[in-house]
């Protein structure tokens, strides 16, 4: 159990540092395919390991929703963009090194509050990482683009965590996160799709209107 | 309970189907149908709570108020919403689509009170954020898409940890029906369930618009379409704050009050502070009241840290009434005379219905006596006193600060700068009957609290 829990750590966090160093809204978007799939495969080794179908479904939902439906919206509307790499307010070697503090709390985090259990404290600190890290990239990127993906980043830490802190969590909890990922994902590609249409380009700073 | 679940449900396909000219009476229906269902649902919480479905929903008094506040919210919105199209002369195709997302918003806002499960409230509160997002980007003006982009990400960020802070309170017990948890507080674990009150406080608090998670709000609110903007004021803020109180009565219950009241007066003050200062560099009247709510938000959680959550659903119930009115006057002017203040400057002499609206509304919202705003206000300032003299004079302090500079700038709104201007057409009837019906409540408000609110609040008050 510790090993699984140890290589999934490992994939989720270099998948969410991949996303972090890249400025290429494709690389980005294969980068959280990688995250989403390797959420999946965890959640299915869980299930076999605890023997809980439910969680196979949510495994199974996990592909569907945020392997596969998500990065498909949000690759047609990165086609529709005018260009295919974002401007930085951060270079990426800064954003690495910021990343890196943020896993550092989110370890710490997670030995403080999740128990002793090492397998627990293993998942849950990279279910804090990726919730801190999407924060980040959310906050510390000026395109709408990959302010998108940090949200999902969030959405993907937390269904981490819930995996770590109650792996046989009711299935209406994912079932409603899954539901809003899906009406989320439309709305943001909704909106991207506008902002690039009547902007021209996806620069969230370039919206100064309303201020004070 | 589930007769006010299946109106909407009824209106959402015939919205899809019908004629144009079948949306604005259909809307006026579904509008008066969960009025009247909500207002009878209220009654019935007055012998005790309703619970249906096994426990699955569950209606209590405070989310009675919640739900009679979007009720409200819905039928005042509808009435404006056919003005609202008509001055942007939307084709129908866009005027359904309105509708469509308009009723949409409503359904997920009505649902919100009546659940007893906590993840999937959670999953309303979302949805709230979603559907109405797509409306403040109605127009897609550069504004729009701006306020509305904001309004995603900032809401859905912060909602997020309010979803860590059900699954906290989740592996403290096992279970996710508030009531359950609430009952069963005693045996919970208490470093989790401090944890997941602070992230709940982040969580809804980024939606009750509470400093400093509160960026989203006075963009949001003054982008959107007036009539969304006056749900958004008077019934959406109020649906987020059933969260936080339902987190705060669990952690009251379960580690004490000290914490719990502590954070939310910090909260409370802080954003009552910073939207206080914000007033008097506001330009634009739709932004002004968007400031204004955050006052309200921030005086209602600061009555909930002074542990007295009568005068803050009073205040939460007034501030509805008086600030949805002031969101659909609003409307009214700002496709006529203009967004700023200064443009729509002696709209009292200019469109004089909407102009006494808003000089009663006005006065009402600073909490000004004699009228209704002013009670709850006035209580909420003599508990602080109670608690501690310094603290009941920086109150004091902020909310002078906010009655001279919200009737500042408001007054520049409202008279004219030299001779009275000439007249304009008033806004038409369908946008006046709501203005009349709100300023109707508010003076019946403000001569007395109806005995059956006050049963309402008592039992609340009581628990």
């Amino acid at each position: 159990m510790i090993l699984i829990s140890e290589c999934a750590a490992a994939c989720f966090l270099l998948s969410t540092f991949w996303l972090l160093g890249t400025r290429f809204f494709l690389s980005q978007l294969l980068a959280y395919q990688v995250q989403s799939w390797a959420l999946a495969l965890f959640a299915g080794l869980l299930a076999a390991m605890l023997h809980e179908p439910s969680l196979y479904l949510i495994a199974l939902l996990t592909v569907g929703v945020r392997g596969l439906w998500i990065p498909h919206l949000l690759r047609q509307a990165a086609q529709a963009l005018p260009s295919r790499r974002e401007q930085l307010w951060l270079s990426i070697p800064s954003s690495i090194v910021l990343g890196a503090a943020l896993l550092m709390i989110a370890v710490y985090l997670s030995f403080q509050l999740l128990g002793p259990n090492p397998a627990t404290q293993i998942t849950g600190s990279a279910g804090f990482g990726l919730v801190l890290l999407g924060f980040f990239l959310t906050s510390s990127r000026p395109e709408a683009f990959p302010q998108a993906l940090g949200i999902f980043t969030i959405e993907n830490g937390i269904f981490l965590l819930a995996l770590a802190i109650a792996p046989t969590f009711p299935f209406l909890f994912e079932g409603v996160v899954l539901l809003d990922l899906l009406v989320l994902s439309v709305v943001l590609r909704l909106l991207i799709q506008v902002l690039a249409e009547r902007l021209q380009n996806l620069l969230t700073h370039h919206l100064r209107e309303l201020r004070g | 309970m589930i007769g006010l679940l299946l109106l909407p449900l009824l209106y959402l396909p015939a919205a899809l189907w019908l004629p144009s000219a079948s949306l604005f009476p259909s809307a006026l229906i579904f509008g008066s149908g969960v009025l009247a269902l909500s207002l009878d649902l209220a009654r019935l919480t007055l012998q005790g709570p309703l619970t249906l479905a096994g426990g699955a929903l569950y209606l209590d008094g405070f989310g009675a108020l919640v739900l009679l506040s979007v009720a409200f919210l819905i039928f005042q919105s509808a009435w404006q919403g056919k003005a609202y199209l008509d001055e942007l002369n939307a084709p129908p195709q866009i005027a359904r689509r309105y509708w469509i997302l308009w009723g949409f918003f409503g359904l997920s806002m009505l649902a919100t009170p009546l659940l007893a499960n906590l993840a999937l409230y959670w999953g309303l509160i979302e949805l709230t954020t979603l559907s109405s997002a797509l409306l403040v980007a109605f127009e897609e003006s550069p504004e729009a898409l701006e306020g509305a982009w904001k309004y995603v990400v900032v809401v859905s960020v912060g909602v997020s940890l309010a979803f860590l802070a059900t699954l906290f309170l989740y592996a403290a017990r096992g279970h996710l029906s508030w009531p359950l948890l609430l009952r069963n507080a005693a045996s919970l674990h208490r470093p989790w369930v401090l944890l997941a009150f602070f992230l709940a406080t982040l969580g809804y608090g980024t939606k009750v618009g509470l400093v400093p998670m509160h960026t989203w709000l006075p963009d949001a609110h003054s982008v959107a379409p007036s009539p969304i903007s006056a749900m958004l004021s008077g019934a959406l803020l109020n649906t987020a704050l059933l969260g936080l109180v339902r987190f705060w009565q669990i952690a009251r219950a379960s580690l004490g009050a000290h914490w719990p009241d502590q954070t939310l007066l910090l909260f409370g003050l802080l954003s009552l502070a910073v939207a206080a200062l914000s007033l008097g560099v506001q330009r634009k009247t739709k932004r002004l009241l968007a400031y204004s709510s955050i006052e309200h938000m921030g005086l209602i959680t600061l009555a909930l840290g002074l542990s007295a959550p009568y005068l803050a659903f009073l205040q939460m119930i007034n501030h509805t009434v008086v600030k949805s009115s002031l969101f659909l006057a609003a409307g009214n002017l700002v496709h006529r005379l203009g967004e700023t203040l200064s443009e729509a400057s002696g709209v009292l002499f200019r469109m004089p219905i909407t102009g006494i609206s808003l000089l009663l509304g006005g006065w009402a919202i600073t909490g000004a006596p004699p009228l209704n705003l002013f009670p709850s206000e006035f209580g909420i300032l003599q508990r602080a006193f109670y608690q501690s003299p310094w603290l009941g004079a920086l109150l004091a302090l902020l909310l002078l600060i906010v009655f001279l500079l919200f009737i500042g700038r408001w007054s520049q709104l409202l008279f004219p700068k030299s001779s009275p201007p000439p007249r304009e057409h008033e806004a038409p009837w369908t946008s006046l009957v709501p203005l009349v019906l709100g300023l109707g409540l508010l003076v019946w408000l403000s001569l007395m609290t109806p005995l059956p609110l006050q049963l309402l609040l008592r039992g609340l008050h009581a628990h």
